[in-house]
């Protein structure tokens, strides 16, 4: 397939993308065509994907195919569109899944420079996080407790002057 | 998961992730494990926070000399920003009554762990 006249890809052209795993996925190639690190891979014979497997390459395929016609953002837009953290409902169920998997899409919408995808993924990490307490974190992610508790009073009072609102 | 994974994200997403939160969570955040304070305790994270809360000031701010001086530097524009919310909650068309009063915001004293230190309110 010829880079050079995919900019211009129709809607019946599909390119073929390859997992590290070898999962074959033959997508529109105006999927291809928004995402520089996608259109890299398009097409070669025995071209495929280091780092991204068959189940995550095709959750993050499945949200590229669902946003094809979104607009593409300019950097003002991206920027306070990225500071807000609301999230459209199609997207809120899309990543709705298992926390192992929330994390593999983020690594690699990252890899793969999808910024709006990594956004998304961000977001949502960072509302599971929102006014949660230290405890609450902890075991919604379950992690454990590493302070002493000496260390622990230490800390919450270097913490107090944002507690007040 | 375990976001235990928040932790072994490489440092320049966990900052992405962490640079949505208010302040208020950032300092929750700090409290859950030793590797959670580091990850808020990143300079960048302070300075961007306060570059996007002072984007829009007519008056070029300083920068500190020690970049581990953000987080305080970003603490007093916290407070400042406080003040701003309130004011605009205030001059909107329903608070009209309190918005006719001479409404004064007072100074505020913050303690914190740089000392005491004084946020000039709208007086």
């Amino acid at each position: 397939m010829d880079n050079g006249t995919s900019n211009s890809a129709s809607e019946n052209e599909t390119i073929t993308l390859k997992s590290c795993d070898g999962i074959e996925f033959h997508i529109d190639a105006r999927i291809a065509n928004r995402y520089t690190l996608l259109n890299n891979w398009n097409g070669g014979e025995s071209a495929c994907i280091p780092n991204v497997n068959g189940k995550v390459l095709e959750k993050v395929l499945e949200w590229c195919e669902h946003h094809i016609n979104d607009p593409q953002l300019n950097c003002g837009d991206d920027d306070s569109r990225r500071r807000n953290t609301i999230i459209e409902e199609w997207d809120e169920n899309f990543l709705s899944c298992d926390q192992d998997m929330l994390f593999e899409i983020i690594l690699a919408a990252n890899y793969l420079e999808i910024k709006p995808l990594l956004d998304l993924g961000c977001k949502t990490v960072a509302n599971m996080m929102k006014s949660k307490s230290p405890e609450e974190i902890r075991s919604a992610f379950n992690i454990d407790n590493d302070y002493t508790p000496e260390e622990e009073e230490q800390f919450r009072k270097e913490n107090e002057w944002a507690e007040d609102y | 998961m375990q976001l235990q994974k928040v932790g072994t994200l490489p440092n320049e997403l966990a900052n992405k992730i962490l640079s949505l939160l208010p302040a208020e969570n950032l300092c929750c955040a700090r409290e859950v494990s030793r590797r959670w304070r580091e990850m808020v305790n990143e300079p960048n994270l302070w300075k961007a926070k306060f570059l996007s809360t002072t984007q829009y000031d007519s008056v070029p701010l300083s920068y500190p000399s020690d970049p581990k001086q953000w987080e305080e530097v970003y603490c007093v524009h916290h407070f400042r920003e406080h003040n701003w919310v309130l004011v605009e909650v205030m001059m909107r068309p329903e608070y009209e009554e309190c918005y006719i009063l001479p409404y004064v915001f007072p100074d505020i004293t913050i303690h914190s762990k740089w000392g005491t230190c004084l946020a000039h309110g709208f007086g």
